[in-house]
């Protein structure tokens, strides 16, 4: 097991980026391993052949499609609600429509904003093939309003053993994009997302983003022993609603 | 002289779509190459392209200026990559087409089957690494730009690409390539 401060030395070396000292510090730590100097040799060896990877041509239609697939998006948008309701559609299909659009809003309307149901003691969370279940009780910190920036909702977060459980709510007519994120991936040990159809989540590195509008409820939980602080953002796609960084210890 | 890509933002905020062109130029073949070495199908590569332009091109009002273009640019891109993996459900078992094979001298046999070895060890790798290994090695960003990208600190990223090319030369030893 190479020490960290000597694998970050390494990867410098590969790079070409120590300094006189730093090799110096470097060679120092060869001479008492020398199996890491070879190490370090096998490894820049294989580094090197990524270099025989040659780029590989998009196909010859690509850029077409992608200038025919920004225009289709460029006149959609320019397309008036009006003109899909009355001019595109015959008037049966909008009758449709809007009766459809009127039922959607009363189940819409009739779902409580808290519609987990679920009591914190028997969360189940996902990651990857692996289940974490929650069976303890756990502390709740205060929980966070959307309300004053006028958005119904709200953030709790709840602590446990090195453990925190942020729970999203969140009830929305407009187009909302929320973040929350994190120094390190592998600080998200699950997550449970829940919404009707106008929602989508994702996950990146590092990151947690819901995206659309309607009801979602999002429970995830983060190991908290290597860091106290999650970020925060809520954007309407030009604006920032909403920002805050939340602690706890 | 060309145009700087903000002089090329600016006008396709301005619906000038000579401009927009003329970023899928600049770009086009080095997001598909990134995210053919992400994902490893062409024809998925194709479509994280086309769906990354046109997120650009939706998003583009809300581009900050403040940051490098091809970062914001790579980081919609990557997202897709990420997005389109999780839809296909393929993350762990990606497979690289084969390069169409012509018959030729010893050194090019050699060398694509050293092609198909890292095409292979980079598809056995995880997301996380792969992506590093991509955006350093084939991309030849800085760690700054990096760190940009995957919204990571610098040091992060520097401590995960080195167990990402530790993890790529074990991949290439059990494969059976000899260093």
């Amino acid at each position: 097991m190479i020490p960290e401060k000597y694998r970050i030395l390494m990867n410098n070396e590969i790079d070409g980026a120590n300094t006189t000292a730093e090799r110096e510090q470097l060679e120092l730590y060869f001479g008492q391993h020398p199996e890491a100097r070879q190490y370090l040799e096998e490894l820049k060896v294989s580094l090197g052949t990524l270099d025989t990877l040659a780029e590989e041509d998009p196909p010859a239609d690509l850029h077409g499609r992608i200038m025919r697939a920004v225009s289709r998006k460029k006149r959609a948008e320019r397309v008036s609600w009006q003109e899909i309701i009355f001019g595109r559609l015959r008037m049966g299909y909008a009758l449709s429509a809007v009766v459809g659009l009127m039922v959607g809003f009363m189940v819409h309307t009739a779902l409580p904003v808290d519609s987990l149901g679920r009591e914190l003691t028997s969360l189940k969370f996902f990651r990857g093939t692996t289940t974490t279940e929650l069976e303890q009780n756990w502390t709740p910190s205060t929980p966070l309003s959307l309300a004053e920036h006028g958005i119904e909702g709200s953030v709790h977060s709840y602590l446990l053993d090195g453990k925190v459980l942020v729970r999203l709510t969140l009830k929305t007519a407009r187009d909302i994009a929320v973040s929350f994120r994190f120094d390190d991936p592998a600080q998200l040990q699950g997550l449970n997302f829940r919404a009707n159809d106008g929602f989508q989540t994702t996950t990146d590195s590092g990151m947690i983003h819901l995206e659309g509008a309607g009801i979602c409820h999002c429970d995830f939980l983060i190991d908290s022993m290597e860091t106290s602080r999650l970020n925060f953002k809520m954007d309407s796609g030009e604006d920032v609603l909403f920002q805050k960084t939340i602690t706890w210890q | 002289m060309s145009d700087t890509d903000l002089e090329l933002v600016d006008r396709v905020k301005t619906g000038d779509m000579d401009a927009f062109g003329k970023i899928v130029n600049r770009y086009e073949k080095t997001v598909f190459n990134s995210a053919y070495r992400i994902v490893g199908d062409m024809d998925d590569a194709a479509d994280i392209t086309q769906n990354t332009f046109v997120k650009v091109f939706e998003k583009i009002n809300t581009f900050n200026p403040a940051f490098k273009f091809f970062s914001w640019l790579y980081r919609i891109s990557i997202n897709e990559a990420f997005n389109l993996q999780k839809r296909n459900k393929k993350a762990a078992t990606i497979e690289f087409e084969p390069v169409a094979t012509q018959p030729g001298p010893y050194e090019d046999f050699v060398q694509l089957e050293m092609c198909e070895n890292l095409k292979l060890a980079l598809a056995t790798m995880t997301y996380d690494y792969r992506i590093v290994i991509v955006l350093k090695h084939l991309m030849l960003l800085s760690y700054r730009e990096i760190a940009e990208i995957l919204d990571l600190p610098e040091k992060t990223v520097k401590s995960r690409l080195f167990s990402s090319r530790q993890a790529l030369h074990r991949q290439l030893v059990e494969q059976g390539y000899k260093t």
